[in-house]
This record gives C-alpha cells, structure tokens and sequence, in this order.
C-alpha cells in the first residue's frame, strides 16, 4: 500500500513511463508463448466475408514476426501495425529506461493542423492500399 | 518609528483550494478503503456514469484508473471464460465455414487455457488499455477532439480505464460480449465528452471510428442478414 501511495504522487509523465514499461516488460515476458496466444486469434471477418483485407490484417502475423525479431517480416505483413507494436513494446522498455534515471518522455502537443491530420488519414489508407495490393 | 510588523516574516500564503474534481470514489480509495472504493466506484459507474466521469480527476495519476481496469478486466476474462467453457463452443459451431470452426474450438476453453488465461489476462488487459487509449486519442486528434482539452494522453487513459467497468456484462451468457461493446462505447463517449471538452459528435466519432474500421464486415453481416429476412418473408407474403 505504501509503495502505492508513493507510485500515485509521482510526476504523471514519470509514471507513465513506469507503467508503460511495465506493460512492455510483460509482453516481452510472453513472447515464449506467443505462437500459442496468436492460435487463439479468429480469423479475420472482414476477409472471411469480402475476401479482402481489413485495416488491421497481418497485425497478428507482424506481432508474431516481431517476437522472433524478424522486423523485415513484420514490416512487409502490416507496416503500421509493426510501427504499432514496435512503439508500443520498444517505446514503453525506452520509457521505462528514462523513467528509471529521471528523464521521463514528456507528453506531445495533440492540436494537429488539419494538413498534418489528412496526411494521417492518407498513410492510413495507403497501409490499407498496401495491404490489398500485397494480398496480404 | 517603524511598523513593528514590517519587520516580521510574512506567512506563506495560504493553500490554493483545489479547482478540479476530488476524485471518483476510487481515486479517494485512501480515505474509503481499497474494497469499499472499489465497490463505490462500480456503482457509481454502472448508476451513474456522467457523475461518476465529472468527479473522476483530470490528470496526475496514471495508475489508479489503469489498476481499477485491470481489475474489472480481470474479473470480466474469468467471467467470460466460465461461460465459454459452458455455453460458447456448441453456439459458435453454428457460424459457417472456417470462421465458425475457429471460433468454436477457439471458444472450447479447455481447464488448461481457463487457468493460463486468468494468470496472463492482467497483463494483456494492461496492454489494451494502452493499445485502444492509443487509437482512440489518435482517432480525438484526426476529428479535431482535442482542441480544449486540458488533460491530454492522461484524459483518453483514465475514459478507457473506466470505461471497463463495462466488462461486468460478461455475466449475461452468450450475449454480453455484445453488450460490453456497446457499453464501453456509451461510457468512452459520455467520459471523453467530459475530461476533453469536447462535443458528443466528436467524442462519438473517436470511439467509432476504429470499431467501425474493424468491424465494418459486422455491419455488412448484419446487412446481408436483414436483406436475407426481408427476401424471406418477402417471399412468405407473396
């Protein structure tokens, strides 16, 4: 309890970075089993139905590539899913780390320009393209 | 003569109140008691979920809402794993094809992956909270939800933590996957609404936007269903 108190009157940034950590030291923990976990994942519906590639497919297929740190792999499966998952895993071990010594990752400006926010809209379509185009 | 008082030392000045909420129940978990705050807070969420976000803090504390997730997540995976182990396997082998076999056995939750689910399910629930905070605050900055916001990351974080106190409908069998997912909608709408300042069309549009990119073939489904009864009882009535 008393390490709980002490956690919740950091700086929010510092604990971020603890707790983001944190999650990304677990699931490096299961990659040993991720092969097990991925067999659990349902097939994709959108495909099922439309024989087409959703958004997110090759996100499972990339996560698994990671675990084995085949980053060409999981690149050329889903290429924003790997960015996703590389950020998420690698990001929280690096926020972690700063957290660690002191220098916790401080929080973006969010207020994006509307240029800046089509552009987005635009990579997230051409991953889509992409992974049409790939049969991916 | 001098103002004797001149000489004194001025005293501090006295503590800003705080301007914000106090805190959910919850959050004040070190006055109530860990299991009475915890009880307080689901109720309060459940009841009443616009009171429950208005007190809920702003920002300062990643690992209140993120423990209180993980505890309603972890409750809502053992719930719904009992009722996999029960109902699931012999519903889902009715869905066609392949993705009915999958989701069949994928539901046939042996003792084996009942006990690893409960021992791994606080981390990959930990893992979601960060994974679908994420999407959603990039979904609030492509609408533009942010604009007034004041809280931030922390604001989308502490909305989606909260917001799975909706995995308590997993006690309903078979149908309360559904109704987490239309819950947790109507509690991220109502929470970023308030925590980012934002319109309800644009809070709405943040949570809906990624369900609907993964979930567009559900509604397609559903639509190839709807016209499949209209055919049929278009053509019991002629």
């Amino acid at each position: 309890m008393e390490n709980q108190v002490r956690i919740s009157r950091q700086d929010p940034n510092r604990q971020l970075g603890f707790l983001w950590g944190a999650v990304a030291t677990g699931l490096v923990a299961l990659t040993p089993l991720a092969t097990r976990l991925a067999a659990s994942v349902p097939a994709c519906p959108f495909r099922s139905i439309l024989g087409l590639p959703c958004l997110t497919c090759g996100s499972t297929r990339a996560a698994l590539a990671l675990s084995r740190l085949d980053l060409w792999t999981a690149v050329t499966l889903n290429p924003l899913a790997a960015a996703g998952w590389l950020t998420l895993v690698a990001g929280g071990l690096v926020a972690g780390v700063l957290a660690l010594i002191g220098t916790p990752l401080r929080e973006p400006s969010w207020r994006l320009s509307m240029p800046i926010r089509l552009a987005l809209v635009l990579v997230i379509l051409a991953n889509w393209v992409y992974l049409v185009v790939a049969g991916i | 003569m001098t103002d004797p008082g001149a000489m004194q030392p001025t005293a501090p000045p006295p503590p800003t109140p705080p301007t914000g909420p106090q805190g959910n129940p919850w959050e004040r978990r070190d006055a109530l008691g860990f299991g009475s705050a915890f009880i307080e807070a689901v109720k309060l969420f459940v009841t009443s979920p616009a009171e429950a976000y208005a007190q809920t803090k702003r920002s300062g504390d990643y690992a209140s809402p993120l423990i209180f997730a993980v505890l309603v997540g972890w409750i809502g995976v053992v719930i719904s794993q009992l009722w996999g182990m029960l109902f699931n396997a012999s519903l889902f082998s009715m869905f066609p094809g392949e993705m009915g076999e999958q989701m069949g056995a994928m539901a046939a939750t042996s003792i084996g992956a009942f006990l690893g689910s409960i021992i791994i399910a606080p981390i990959f629930v930990a893992a979601t909270m960060f994974i679908w905070s994420g999407i959603v605050h990039l979904c609030l900055m492509l609408v533009g939800g942010l604009n007034e916001s004041q809280s931030g990351f922390e604001g989308t974080f502490r909305v989606i933590s909260y917001a799975a106190v909706a995995q308590f409908a997993h006690i309903i069998p078979i149908a309360g996957g559904l109704i987490v997912t239309v819950w947790s909608i109507i509690l991220g709408v109502i929470g970023l609404t308030d925590l980012h300042r934002t319109t309800q069309g644009k809070a709405t549009a943040a949570v809906l936007i990624p369900i609907a990119v993964c979930c567009v073939c559900l509604m397609i489904f559903g639509a190839m269903m709807a016209a499949s009864l209209a055919a049929m009882f278009g053509a019991q009535g002629g």
